[in-house]
C-alpha cells in the first residue's frame, strides 16, 4: 500500500517557453533508462529477492515514481500552452496528431514504453547489477539533459534528479555487500 | 591514453579522442566522463559528515561524501 503526499520531491520549475526540452525530457519519462522503467523494475524484482534487500527495492522503486512525477511536470509545464505550430516546430508534431499536448510514456524519439527494456531474472546478484547500471545511465541521461539544456531553473530539478540516481547506485551496491557476506552466521576460527 | 591529474582527484576525467585529417567537424578537444563518488565507496561507512537537514533536501543527499555538483563541461561554439 502507498501513502501519496500532494507535493513533489523536489521543486519544479521551468523559465522558458521551450518545447522542444519536453521532447527531450520524454528519454526519462517513458525511456529505456527513464524513470518508469526503474520504478517498474524495483518494484517487480523486489518479490524474488533476499529478505535483507527486499526494503530497499520498495524505498527505491517508490523513490522513482516521484521522479516520474516531477519529470512529468516538466514535460507538462513546457507544452501546456504551446500552440500546435510551436508544437510541430520543437520536433513534437508526431506527438500532436496521436496526443494532442496529453503524456505518453515513450523517449524523446517517440518509441514507445515497452516491459523488454526491464529485465527479471530472479538472480540476486544479477538483478541488482542490472539495477546499479540502470541508475549510472540515468546518470548519464540526466548529464546530457543538462549539457543540452539551456534553462537554469530546469537544470536545477535535473542536478537533484542525478544526485539521487548517485546515492542509489551507492545503496544497490551496498545491497550486493550485504548479500555477498554471510552476516548473518555465527564465524568461529 | 594517460590520465592527466595524477595527484589531485577529480570527478571529472578526460582524454582527447584521436582526430583524423579527414574528419568533417574541428575536433572537440578533451572529450569528459564523470566518475560519481559512489564508484569509490564500496560500503558506506558510519558517521561520515551531513549536510543540515533543509540543505540535504536541496542537495538530493544527505551526505558530503556522495555530493557531487554537475556542469556541461562544454563551451558552445560555431560549426
Amino acid at each position: 500500500m502507498w501513502v501519496y503526499e500532494k507535493k513533489l520531491q523536489y521543486p519544479v520549475k521551468v523559465s522558458t517557453c521551450n518545447p522542444t526540452l519536453a521532447k527531450y525530457l520524454m528519454e526519462q519519462y517513458g525511456g529505456a533508462d527513464g524513470e518508469l522503467a526503474a520504478a517498474l523494475r524495483y518494484l517487480n524484482q523486489r518479490y524474488t529477492i533476499p529478505d535483507k534487500v527486499i526494503g530497499l527495492l520498495t524505498d527505491i522503486g517508490t523513490e522513482e515514481f516521484a521522479h516520474l512525477e516531477m519529470i512529468a511536470t516538466m514535460v507538462y509545464k513546457l507544452t501546456k500552452d504551446a500552440t500546435p505550430e510551436q508544437l510541430r516546430e520543437a520536433g513534437l508534431g508526431d506527438h500532436y496528431v496521436n496526443h494532442d499536448s496529453a503524456l505518453y510514456y515513450h523517449n524523446a524519439a517517440g518509441v514507445p514504453w515497452t516491459a523488454s527494456y526491464i529485465q527479471a531474472k530472479g538472480d540476486p546478484i544479477a538483478d541488482l547489477y542490472e539495477d546499479i547500471a540502470a541508475e549510472e545511465k540515468a546518470r548519464a541521461t540526466y548529464q546530457w539533459l543538462i549539457d543540452i539544456s539551456d534553462d537554469p531553473d530546469l537544470n536545477d530539478s535535473l542536478r537533484f534528479l542525478r544526485e539521487r540516481e548517485i546515492v542509489h547506485s551507492m545503496r544497490f551496491r551496498e545491497a550486493v555487500e550485504i548479500l555477498k557476506e554471510d552476516r548473518e552466521q555465527k564465524k568461529i576460527f | 591514453m594517460q590520465p592527466e591529474n595524477l595527484h589531485h582527484f577529480t570527478p571529472v576525467k578526460s582524454y582527447r579522442p584521436f582526430h583524423g585529417p579527414f574528419d568533417p567537424c574541428p575536433p572537440i578537444g578533451k572529450k569528459y566522463y564523470r566518475t560519481p563518488p559512489n564508484l569509490y565507496m564500496n560500503f558506506q561507512p558510519p558517521n561520515l559528515e551531513q549536510f543540515p537537514p533543509h540543505e540535504a533536501l536541496m542537495r538530493g543527499t544527505l551526505w558530503k561524501a556522495l555530493y557531487d555538483y554537475y556542469e556541461n563541461p562544454y563551451r558552445e561554439r560555431k560549426s
